[in-house]
């Protein structure tokens, strides 16, 4: 019964010519993701064209605007010291952004090696991987990367590096998990078979089979980390003055909630739309990269 | 009968309860207080929690005048070489030891000897003491000081239990963890950056005018969290309110508002001679630091920051006051100048420095206000945030290039400049060191009378502005906020909160 079913729709799949862009022709039939993704593409162009905007430096003070509501001359207003709030918001989101995606980086470039290592070979590698992996998981993401940024000293740099730190042990595990499940496949074995080295399995075989969960990891863990870097930079940890960040911009903010509410509303509603963005975005991009799913 | 009984005592357990909840008064502070051991304490908000924990020999009136607390007389011998000081009777120790005239010598001998003291440079005048009775202290001095009174009404004159204090040493704990004293409140726990707990001590000789059961002191380092603590009542007092929430505090009818000029200043203080960190050009050369004080706009400072609240300075007494020296107002800001400055002293600019600042909100708005305007002359500041005894720590290993900090003030102004800028200074962590300058000061604090005094302070002032070891900026008024319903509260221009006499 069970074989029955599903033999022709292997067959099928076997037979019909693949369409290369499959995945693309699902997540665009995801509004949600689709949304997502404008909202990221948005942010992200604004954080480019942040050097050739006509906005003010986000640095200059005017000290006989200080706090100024909204208004058609500073249209998200002015803050303590007299800055230009949208120029800052404007250079926040580079700040921000970079911070999502460097670090993220900086996980996957050191978590997926890890765990492809740890999956691929097992025994005693795997144990001294995995153990660790799960040493650092028992510690929760956003204690870690305070300890790690307040070690490393307060800068963007290191909260950018205590962040993607941070986040290593995730792509370790995800990775390994699935290099688990691939390394038993047979064209892997057959890779094997035919006498092939295991870098070569391991870069040619294995790693592009266990790269799409990776993608939509990685993407999901972006928003992630923006909420760190605005968490460490709220702290002191993160951005130094006078450079904005969306999160120090909050922490000065919170002193002038009564006086002065959009200095707070503005960044965090900034930070709100962009963790949402990658939010859906990954979660358009799990839906489209899963096989399981028509 | 039995179920009255059982209701009474409930009753009672309520009653009795509740009272001990309303006879708490909870403090707000602007920081956590370094150690409290009178004898090694170097921060103005240890006063605070002093002030209930531990008497002083002489305290002053609103008017900033000395008055009698655990001295009841005192008098100088014509040629000011001798002071002999009447202590009041029927005072115990916190650990039941009498206080008498040998505890109190006791107590200045280990203020005067302890390796740690910071008391030291404030006592050095006394080069002998002797008990003349039962509570009579007799103190021959080796120049005349006229600072000396003003200091036992400090720090050095906090009294308490040598017994204990002899004790912890020899055993090696620090006595300032579990601090013995005389005063209206004794010490129960203290968790370190969260409270402070004293509690009522009933034999203390004016526990009349008392009247709570526990005093806690909170360091609270937000401004804003701190007053939204006095908001919801989780707080009864909070000191050093914020300028920018005054406006809307006065229009808070759950609130009272207290406000008074402060007789210390703010500034910035430049390491000029502390380590490798101060051979940089902002330390080794004057015209640098002549520099960064001209680019700084003080009133705009002020505007931005403090509301316009605050009183703009340039000297370590506010402009206005007795010894402030009129002949050297408060510089506007020219950028030109500044400029010129450090080319002269050939500096390539940007000039790359970094200020230690408070890790609370309105220092670092005022960081980045200096950072806004040094960079328009050429510096390029960075700022790092610190806990304040980790600020005066640092600074104490010479680990800042400069630091913004201030001085709380003392009514004699010998400790308002001589520990900062004298060569063997307590607070001269700049290490600054100007063998005029202390020659200077030594004869000021032997001149009983106000002119040549102020003749002398006044050619200090215009040395130090020439090498500018500190950068005078601002002088604080301080804000306090406090519940509805408590009562009698005096603001006092030393800032020190006295619960004498004050109910809710």
């Amino acid at each position: 019964m069970t074989d029955a079913s599903l033999m022709p729709a292997a067959g099928a799949t076997a037979l019909a010519p693949r369409k290369p862009n499959r995945t693309w022709t699902k997540l665009k039939k995801n509004r949600s993701a689709m949304v997502g993704g404008v909202v990221v593409v948005l942010f992200v162009l604004i954080a480019i064209l942040a050097p050739v905007l006509p906005i003010p430096s986000p640095s200059a003070t005017d000290w006989g605007k200080i706090r100024l509501a909204p208004s058609a001359e500073h249209w998200m207003g002015t803050d303590e010291i007299g800055r230009d709030i949208l120029s800052r918001m404007i250079w926040g989101a580079r700040a921000s952004l970079m911070a999502g995606v460097i670090s993220v980086m900086i996980a996957v470039m050191i978590g997926v090696p890890l765990g492809v290592l740890a999956g691929y070979f097992g025994g005693w590698t795997d144990q001294i991987i995995a153990r660790a992996t799960d040493a650092l998981l028992a510690m929760p993401f956003l204690i870690l990367a305070i300890a790690l940024a307040a070690f490393l000293g307060p800068s963007l740099t290191n909260a950018m590096i205590a962040i993607g730190l941070s986040a290593v042990p995730i792509f370790i595990r995800l990775t390994r998990g699935q290099v688990l499940s691939v390394k038993t496949e047979d064209y892997v074995e057959g890779a094997r078979a035919i006498g092939l080295g295991h870098l070569r399995i391991m870069s040619h075989y294995i790693l592009p089979n266990v790269f799409p969960p990776i993608l939509v990891q990685a993407t999901l863990t972006i928003a992630t980390a923006i909420i760190a870097e605005a968490s460490l930079s709220f702290l002191g940890l993160g951005q130094q003055p006078p450079l904005p960040s969306w999160g120090s911009m909050l922490a000065t903010a919170r002193n002038f909630l009564s006086q002065a509410p959009w200095m707070a509303l503005w960044p965090g509603a900034a930070i709100f739309m962009v963790v949402m963005g990658f939010n859906l975005l990954g979660d358009g991009l799990r839906d489209a990269l899963d096989p399981k799913e028509t | 009968m039995k179920a009255t009984t059982l209701m009474m005592t409930l009753l009672g357990t309520v009653a009795i309860g509740s009272m001990a909840a309303a006879a708490d008064i909870r403090i707000g502070l602007n920081e956590d207080p370094d150690s409290l051991d009178p004898a090694q304490s170097r921060t103005f908000v240890s006063s605070l929690v002093y002030e209930s924990l531990c008497d002083r020999l002489f305290n002053t009136n609103t008017d900033m005048e000395i008055i009698p607390e655990l001295a009841t007389e005192w008098e100088f011998s014509e040629d000011g070489l001798s002071l002999v000081i009447q202590l009041r009777e029927g005072v115990t120790h916190h650990d039941g030891t009498p206080f008498n005239a040998e505890s109190a010598m006791r107590v200045l001998e280990r203020n005067q000897t302890l390796p740690t003291s910071n008391r030291r440079g404030e006592l050095s005048s006394i080069v002998g003491m002797e008990t003349t009775g039962e509570h009579e202290l007799t103190l021959t001095l080796g120049a005349p000081d006229v600072t000396l009174i003003a200091q036992l009404a400090h720090h050095a004159g906090r009294m308490y239990s040598p017994d204990a204090a002899a004790a912890a040493d020899e055993a090696g704990r620090t006595f300032g963890a579990n601090p013995v004293c005389t005063g209206a409140y004794k010490f129960a726990q203290r968790v370190e950056g969260d409270r402070i707990v004293l509690e009522r001590f009933e034999d203390h000789w004016d526990a009349e005018n008392y009247h709570f059961d526990r005093v806690i002191y909170q360091p609270i380092p937000d401004t804003t969290v701190r007053l939204a603590n006095v908001r919801s009542g989780d707080l009864d007092i909070s000191e050093r309110t914020a300028p920018s929430d005054v406006p809307q505090i006065r229009n808070d009818d759950r609130l009272q508002l207290f406000e008074v000029p402060n007789i210390g200043y703010q500034g910035i203080t430049i390491n000029v001679g502390n380590g490798p960190r101060s051979e940089g050009p902002l330390g080794s050369d004057a015209r640098v630091r002549q520099a960064l004080s001209l680019s700084i706009d003080r009133e705009a400072l002020n505007q931005v920051v403090f509301e316009g609240q605050y009183v703009v300075g340039n000297q370590w007494a506010a402009p206005g006051t007795t010894w402030y020296d009129e002949r050297d107002p408060v510089p506007a800001r020219d950028v030109e100048r500044a400029r010129e400055l450090l080319a002269e002293a050939g500096v390539e600019t940007p000039l790359r420095i970094e200020m230690q600042t408070g890790n609370n909100p309105v220092a670092m708005q005022q960081g980045q206000v200096i950072q806004a305007m040094a960079a328009e002359a050429g510096f390029e500041i960075s700022l790092r945030a610190t806990e304040f005894a980790t600020l005066l720590s640092e600074n104490a290993a010479g680990n800042f290039d400069m630091s913004q900090q201030g001085w709380s003030g003392r009514i004699d102004p010998d400790a308002n400049i001589h520990p900062f800028v004298s060569c063997e200074g307590a607070n001269n962590d700049k290490k600054y060191c100007n063998e005029e300058i202390d020659r200077i000061l030594q004869e000021a604090r032997t001149l009983p009378d106000f002119e040549s005094r102020k003749a002398l302070y006044d050619q200090s002032r215009e040395i130090l502005a020439e090498d500018m070891p500190l950068i005078y900026l601002y002088h604080i008024v301080y804000f306090y906020t406090l519940r509805q319903g408590i009562e009698g509260f005096e603001p006092y221009a030393d800032g020190i909160i006295r619960l004498r006499g004050v109910t809710g």
